[in-house]
């Protein structure tokens, strides 16, 4: 029922949401649950108005869901809650958790590369290559979610 | 210029949010055997006549909130429109969330009609 306009119109919109929102599980599950009432009420409107501009029906399809600010503002809203939560001791948890695999996963990935290719990629130098991306990743998802 | 919202704007967004969750759960709770997403916010704008202005994408953080408190469970089915859709239901917990609210609601409303008198 749907055609390319319309499908190109829902993936830019789904887009621009998926942008404003953290990266995680939950967001996909929101995004999942966006489409899909996109889809129905996409149908509904097409079966009310069978002769309608597609088109015009998905905008308003879109206009009715509200825009990718409005959804991410209430997401935002019902997490705030969430940070207030965390106690100081529940954060040094976290990090150290995620400090301690990020650095795991770079030692093992450089002993990997160190003797797949025969010591040609240096252990140490791996390491420490390994350890500045994954640093400047952090750094950019950081900005990233501010910006958000 | 950017428009500076009005006082009665700024108190309408700080009350809805307490009133939307309350509301999502009024109406799965008329569904005994659950209702999903499209369908609440078919709901919402019939029976609020759209008094709370929602934009129906906004349901969805309210909903993930409402099961990540285990207020709500949800299992899948398959649409009409073919792909698969999740439905609300109210957990025990949501149903005795829901009683106590509703409680609290209808007091606060009568205390502010005696507040008016």
């Amino acid at each position: 029922m749907m055609n390319d306009d319309v499908d190109r119109v829902i993936s830019e919109y789904m887009k621009k949401i998926a942008k404003l929102l953290p990266d995680g599980f939950e967001t996909e599950d929101l995004l999942e649950d966006l489409r899909a009432h996109i889809d129905e009420s996409f149908i509904e409107k097409v079966r009310r108005n069978p002769d309608g501009n597609k088109k015009i029906l998905i905008s308003e399809v879109l206009e009715e869901l509200g825009s990718p600010e409005e959804i991410a503002d209430q997401y935002g809203m019902e997490h705030e809650d969430d940070e207030e939560k965390k106690s100081t001791a529940d954060l040094w948890i976290y990090y150290t958790m995620r400090l301690t695999l990020a650095v795991l996963v770079v030692v093992l990935a450089s002993w990997v590369a160190s003797i797949v290719t025969e010591g040609t990629v240096d252990f140490m130098l791996a390491v420490v290559v390994l350890l500045f991306f994954a640093v400047l990743e952090w750094l950019i998802r950081t900005q990233q979610t501010k910006d958000a | 210029m950017e428009k500076v919202p009005s006082f009665e704007d700024t108190w309408k967004v700080e009350i809805r949010r307490g009133i939307l969750q309350y509301a999502v759960l009024a109406i799965i709770n008329r569904y005994e055997k659950g209702i999903h997403g499209y369908g609440i916010a078919r709901e919402l704008e019939e029976k609020t006549d759209g008094l709370l202005q929602v934009k129906e994408g906004t349901l969805y953080p309210i909903l993930h909130r409402l099961r990540k408190e285990r207020l709500l469970n949800v299992y899948t089915e398959k649409s009409e429109s073919g792909p698969s859709r999740k439905v609300y239901v109210l957990t025990g917990e949501g149903d005795r969330v829901f009683r106590q609210l509703t409680h609290l609601v209808g007091d606060i409303f009568e205390k502010l009609e005696a507040l008016k008198k």
